[in-house]
């Protein structure tokens, strides 16, 4: 066990300036009645895009993301985990933005609803509630030099993609894909008004190789959990040799992804998944 | 001439109905135990202290604290008609007063049933009643998306799903899936047999014995569990507290208070007239047993029937076909995906959502900033949660420093802790 001291020091001298967010200014977001709103009398536009997500996706059932903390031991004056089922952005010109994740169910709180229910694991890992934002741009008109776009980074290689605004364009992304909005710029005059979704997207397949499984909050299980998950991690990943891999490719099969497999083979960005010989 | 035999039951909160005495009576008694001094057979058993035949009929004796007379018949059914009314404007006072309580995003399906014994006991009203409102609670989240689900058709299907919890053992759970299926509200039954369960109105062994007979929907299983894990042996001994149910409101013979018989409900419950004291009900939630509580109050299929095709309206004619896929890609070892999509939103729902954002500030889109009125500057937009992406387990391992340490969490804790290297 640490002792105090030492924790204490770790945490001050560990603890990197600004990170979360001293001294930022705040941007424009909807109110939270309206976004509450939303969510309990959707109006029929949001209705209609939820039905086409849908039927978009029929291997999963889709619905809002919960209160992921509810239920974990919550320390007083800690903030809440949770935030809306919708966030809607208007970034402006002057606004600062951070690189975040949505949501990572590997990290959720020890306690949890949630966890008693599907345990830790790697979102994507299969059977497990998959956590996705949908992104909409909404605004009529959009040009690039407006900027405004929202940028996708792996923060292992430094690399990543951007997605310009265009009317109606839609972005789906898993929740723990680390991304930020950039700026609009001074010539856009205007704001860059999207609506995002917090969904979860729950597969209706529920084999799960690999399964976590419940756990408490306690050390012990967090340690169990580590190694449990680096299983997961390994069969996903590195351990199981190409030849062995089913018809289709592993992605195909052991994880859950937004990534239809009509939809072509995913560009690969960053860290390749797997190695594979250049020989 | 017609008697009506009455109990009386204590109240904490002011009632609309109270200008009539006959109707605040009637309805104290829960149900009117509406008889002739020829024929009882209107009785209510529950009224029954016991029957004594005699050469031309049976004498029931009742249980009654006040005896009011009407004139005829159609003067007894207004009175009943108004007792209704009253009752339903009681749960609608409840219904508001549930509302306001359940305003956290985590209020568990076990909090709205606690919440809806207190406030129909506050309300005067009987435990059926908490039932029923909670019932209407849980169904309704087939409303969020799907228009077709009005109140009354809500109101329709919660009372059919308690007239089926009062069949005797299995079969009320046979018959209340089946109504969820028909009705396409499959997707709630986890939170409507949880409602039943934890109100008592569905009892334990009974739950246990189905899903021993019965290959039950996998989404059911975080029940089974809780059901399993605390249903116990009927009493031997004629306890007549819904054999061992711990229902919410009910105090056990161990002493432990989980509120109970509160929830007993329909022509199946024991007689409590004077129904739970005010102590018992303050007491619910604060004494509510921790180890009783279902561990798994929550499920994403709370709103998921909105989402389904088949209970989603679609207005406007779309096929996945439509769809565009610009970008299909995966970043970083995690494999995040990320795709951009064409074709899913039209113009023309781009505009109604934007609408729905802009309210009718038509000038907005040429502000330099969005309208006050329905917009604020408070987001902090990746601030909150922290790059939990690079920080994986170490969240679980921060907590439980955090709690064996006794430390308040902050998110600084938490990036601190988690970035030990290990």
């Amino acid at each position: 066990m640490i002792a105090m001291p030492s924790f204490e020091f770790l945490t001050d001298s560990l603890r990197p300036p600004g990170i979360a967010g001293e001294g930022l200014p705040r941007t424009w977001g909807l109110k939270p009645s309206l976004l509450e709103a939303l969510e309990q009398r959707p109006p029929a536009c949001v209705v209609e895009v939820q039905a086409r997500l849908a039927k978009l996706f029929p291997e999963f059932d889709i619905g809002h993301l919960p209160d992921v903390a509810a239920g974990a031991p919550r320390a007083a004056g800690s903030a809440s985990y949770h935030a809306t089922s919708f966030v809607a952005n208007a970034p402006v010109w002057g606004d600062a933005f951070q690189w975040h994740v949505d949501a990572d169910p590997a990290s959720f709180p020890g306690g949890s609803h949630w966890l008693s229910t599907y345990g830790l694991y790697e979102n994507g890992t299969r059977g497990k509630p998959l956590l996705v934002s949908l992104l909409v741009y909404l605004d009529q008109e959009w040009w690039p030099e407006w900027d405004a776009e929202t940028l996708f980074c792996d923060a292992d290689t430094g690399v990543g993609l951007l997605v310009q605004p265009q009317p109606a364009r839609c972005v789906l992304m898993h929740q723990d894909v680390l991304h930020r909005i950039s700026t609009p710029s001074l010539s856009a005059h205007r704001p860059r008004y999207s609506l995002v979704w917090k969904l979860v997207f729950v597969p209706r397949t529920t084999s799960a190789p690999g399964e976590v499984g419940n756990l408490g909050a306690d050390l012990g299980a967090a340690s169990l959990a580590m190694e449990r998950l680096g299983d997961v991690l390994r069969v996903a990943q590195h351990d199981v040799p190409l030849a062995s891999k089913p018809a289709g490719g592993l992605d195909a099969v052991d994880r859950e992804t937004i990534c239809r497999p009509e939809w072509g083979e995913p560009v690969r960005i960053g860290r390749p998944a797997r190695t594979r010989s250049v020989k | 001439m017609w008697a009506v035999t009455l109990s009386i039951m204590a109240t904490k909160r002011p009632r609309p109905a109270d200008r009539s005495e006959a109707v605040d009576a009637i309805r104290r008694a829960g149900t009117a135990h509406v008889m002739t001094n020829i024929h009882s057979r209107e009785m209510c058993d529950r009224a029954i202290i016991s029957v004594v035949p005699t050469a031309d009929s049976d004498v029931a004796i009742v249980r009654s604290s006040q005896v009011i007379t009407v004139e005829d018949e159609g003067q007894l059914n207004s009175l009943l008609e108004q007792c209704a009314t009253d009752a339903d404007n009681r749960m609608t006072i409840a219904a508001r007063a549930i509302e306001g309580k359940l305003t956290r995003p985590d209020a568990s399906i076990y909090d709205l049933v606690v919440s809806c014994v207190e406030e129909a006991h506050a309300c005067d009203l009987q435990p059926r009643h908490a039932t029923r409102l909670a019932l209407e609670a849980a169904l309704s989240q087939a409303s969020l998306h799907d228009p077709n689900a009005t109140a009354a058709t809500i109101k329709a299907t919660a009372a059919s799903i308690q007239n089926c919890s009062h069949l005797d053992g299995q079969g009320a759970i046979t018959n209340i899936l089946e109504l969820l299926e028909r009705e396409q509200l499959e997707g709630l039954a986890l939170n409507v047999l949880s409602v039943l369960a934890f109100s008592g109105a569905l009892q334990l062994e009974h739950l246990v014995a189905w899903r021993t007979n019965h290959m039950p929907d996998p989404n059911l299983a975080p029940l089974f569990a809780w059901v399993e894990a605390h249903a116990t042996p009927p009493a031997a001994d004629g306890d007549d507290c819904s054999g061992g149910t711990p229902s919410i409101g009910s105090k056990t013979a161990d002493g432990v208070s989980t509120l109970h018989a509160a929830v007993s409900q329909g022509p199946a419950a024991d007689d409590v007239p004077e129904g739970p004291t005010a102590d018992d009900v303050s007491e619910g939630p604060a004494a509510d047993d921790p180890a009783r509580r279902p561990s798994l109050p929550w499920q994403p299929a709370a709103t998921l029937s909105g989402y389904s095709p088949s209970s989603a309206v679609e207005q406007r004619a779309w096929e996945p076909s439509f769809v565009s896929p610009v970008l299909v890609a995966e970043i970083g070892s995690g494999r995040h995906g990320v795709v951009v999509l064409d074709g899913l939103v039209d113009d023309a729902l781009r505009a109604e959502l934007l609408g729905e954002l802009l309210g009718d500030a038509s000038t907005a889109l040429l502000s330099v900033t969005p309208p006050s009125s329905r917009w604020e500057r408070t987001t902090i937009d990746g601030v909150e949660p922290l790059i939990w992406t690079h920080l994986g387990l170490m969240g679980l391992i921060g907590d439980s420093l955090g709690t064996h340490l006794g430390l308040p969490r902050t998110r600084h804790d938490c990036y601190a802790i988690f970035r030990i290297p290990y």
